[in-house]
């Protein structure tokens, strides 16, 4: 029997966060210590799935937030990526990219392993040639500095620098001093899982781990990904910074329900206590 | 809810042909400024026309040598023996060195080296040995973004060595109020745009558009190589401070920030963010996978913190709006300071940004916040 390859992270992470961990890895098939990823990946359904313009306002189930997070998630008012000419093409960060549209194209060079995203045509370089991380006063960027290494068939890439961004399209945010943990593990010829640990010691109470799993697709192709302004709207002849105050944001007067209580929580009501 | 002001209005872009003089600086009452290796900016049309003061302190440099900088005595007795100068390269002709204090930037080139603030007084000696690393030509001009010790505290010491201070008029004659030696004063002051023409480039030396640290401060905008160092209405470790004893005014900043963003800019379409300039952390591999990205994001130099950009910026404008509205409408609503700073205005922020010590606490954000919109502002 295969023990799980993948070392421990810190903080621990819950028990059965663990196991599906773990279990994902139980299952990998055994190969080279350096496994080909390359090639076009297409994604599969996954109980990650989000309805089509994203989520609802207020919808945080299974994230892992603090009070800070949970300030910032309630205030945020999806106004704001109309009216600022700045954020318009905005990509999403590594907090939420290797989730967005497929294709996922894997390269590798010498000393590198290249991801390319469709969505935003988000590029990664994974750098396997045991450079260090760059000082703390180091630019951050949307996809952060990555270095990679081989544990087994499993590829564990670290990585820091990133930008602030979310984690969920309605506000819920990661900080810049986000740690992420990947795991790439091809299964036979045909599946790619993914497992990623975010790690905020800003906005999160423990590790977030979300995972997706990747078809081989040899027929794909990468579709361009243009980004088109859109004409900014004018609300009261300013850029203005749409916001909700504490307690006042109306997308958050419906009854959520709870995920694992499975009990209707008014979180307005829930916030203005 | 609520309301950022309209951004200033975008000044013209200018790129205007480097012309670098290796002259000495010989600084004249009423002189061109051209003799010094810069130029004052042009008069625009419906603007007033811009003024460069030159001041001549004949004395100053043989005095910088005995004297110390204010700064120097207020912090005698830190231990700068550790401190180690960093220099990153961050793009074009220009480096950032961190050590202890406000960010530097420095520029160096054929026309020599330019300074941007130099933190304590004891480090001067580890600040030349950074530079002298990068370059081994003479450091010509020190520019000091605002008047605090932690990056004016070497002016005298770099002065002794033969560096030209230039610095915001409300800089020196804080310092002067200061009782600050003779020798740590800048000789060029200035209280409207100038430009130095220095190793190929224009350095745009701009006043803020408002008071926002302070009443000096000053942003140094390397146009080639697409630099920005903001001084300390930018930081990425803590909440905004204003030094209301020099002037200062936190509602200031985000007019300072509006005008940042519209001095900066990055590639176009959604490739913003990357940091891309040439030469900039991190690399990428152009043309590796789908078409090559064009690199040209304007790099930030934050007054204490890590690089940045744009994007930075406009979070860091987005958050003083928010905390401001929630204080202001609370303030409106009657709540008074002690239940508004119990309410948590800044909650959101607070782990990344907050402190319960030192001079940039949470408290003293929000009691400024408070004071400012009850006074209308």
């Amino acid at each position: 029997m295969r023990r799980c390859l993948f070392p421990p992270v810190r903080p621990p992470l819950p028990r059965a966060t663990a196991v599906v961990i773990c279990a994902t890895a139980v299952i990998a098939t055994p190969a080279a210590a350096q496994v080909d990823l390359s090639g076009y990946w297409q994604r599969i359904r996954h109980e990650w799935e989000q309805p089509q313009g994203g989520p609802e306002i207020g919808d945080y189930s299974l994230y892992p937030l603090n009070e800070e997070a949970l300030s910032r998630s309630h205030a945020y008012d999806p106004a704001i990526e109309e009216v600022q000419q700045q954020r318009q093409c905005w990509p999403h960060s590594i907090g939420y990219a290797m989730f967005s549209l497929a294709p996922m194209h894997i390269r590798h060079e010498e000393n590198s392993i290249h991801f390319r995203v469709m969505a935003n045509e988000a590029i990664r370089t994974v750098w396997m040639d045991g450079r260090p991380h760059p000082p703390e006063h180091a630019l951050h960027t949307w996809y952060g500095f990555s270095t990679g290494a081989w544990e087994g068939d499993t590829l564990v890439v670290t990585t820091t620098h990133v930008k602030e961004g979310h984690v969920r399209r309605n506000g819920v945010p990661h900080s810049d001093l986000m740690t992420v943990t990947e795991y790439f593990t091809r299964h036979g010829e045909d599946l790619l899982t993914m497992v990623m640990v975010f790690d905020d010691p800003i906005y999160m109470t423990e590790p977030l781990v979300r995972h997706m799993t990747f078809r081989y697709d040899p027929d794909a192709t990468m579709p361009e990904y243009p980004c088109e302004e859109r004409e900014l709207v004018e609300l009261g002849g300013a850029q203005l910074i749409p916001h909700f105050l504490p307690g006042e944001n109306p997308f958050l007067e419906g009854a959520n329900v709870d995920f694992f209580s499975g009990e209707e929580v008014n979180v307005g009501e829930e916030l203005r206590r | 809810m609520t309301a950022g002001p309209a951004p200033p209005r975008s000044p013209a872009a200018r790129h205007l042909p480097g012309s670098a003089s290796r002259k000495p600086c010989v600084a004249r009452r009423n002189s061109s400024a051209a003799s010094c290796g810069f130029r004052g900016t042009r008069s625009r049309p419906g603007n007033v026309r811009r003024r460069l003061r030159i001041v001549v302190h004949s004395l100053q440099t043989l005095v910088a040598a005995a004297c110390c900088a204010a700064s120097l005595q207020t912090f005698a007795q830190t231990d700068f023996s550790n401190v180690e100068i960093v220099t990153h390269h961050v793009s074009g002709n220009v480096h950032m060195l961190v050590g202890a204090g406000g960010n530097m930037a420095v520029s160096v080139g054929e026309d020599g080296v330019l300074l941007v603030d130099n933190q304590f007084a004891p480090l001067t000696d580890k600040i030349v040995a950074a530079i002298r690393t990068l370059s081994d030509a003479p450091i010509r001009f020190v520019i000091n973004t605002h008047v605090h010790g932690d990056h004016t505290g070497g002016n005298a010491n770099f002065a002794a060595l033969g560096a030209t201070l230039v610095a915001h008029e409300n800089v020196r004659a804080r310092l002067a109020a200061a009782d600050s030696p003779e020798g740590a004063l800048p000789v060029l002051t200035f209280d409207e745009e100038i430009s130095f023409h220095f190793n190929g480039e224009e350095v745009s030396i701009i006043p803020t558009v408002s008071p926002a640290h302070t009443d000096g401060d000053t942003l140094v905008y390397f146009r080639e190589s697409n630099v920005i160092h903001t001084g300390d209405v930018f930081v990425t470790l803590s909440f905004p401070v204003a030094d209301t004893s020099n002037g200062g005014r936190l509602t200031g900043h985000i007019d300072v920030l509006n005008q940042l963003l519209e001095l900066s800019h990055t590639a176009a379409g959604f490739l913003s963010g990357f940091g891309n300039a040439p030469g900039a952390y991190p690399e990428r591999p152009v043309g590796a996978l789908g078409r090559p990205h064009d690199r040209s994001d304007t790099l930030i130099v934050p007054g204490h913190g890590r690089l940045a950009d744009e994007v930075e910026l406009l979070l860091f404008r987005n958050m003083i709006v928010v905390i401001r509205d929630r204080v202001r409408t609370w303030a409106e609503r009657g709540m008074t300071l002690e239940e508004i700073i119990a309410a948590r205005p800044a909650l959101g922020w607070e782990a990344r940004y907050g402190a319960d010590t030192g001079p940039r606490t949470t408290r003293r954000f929000i009691e400024t916040l408070y004071n400012e919109v009850t006074a209308g502002e």
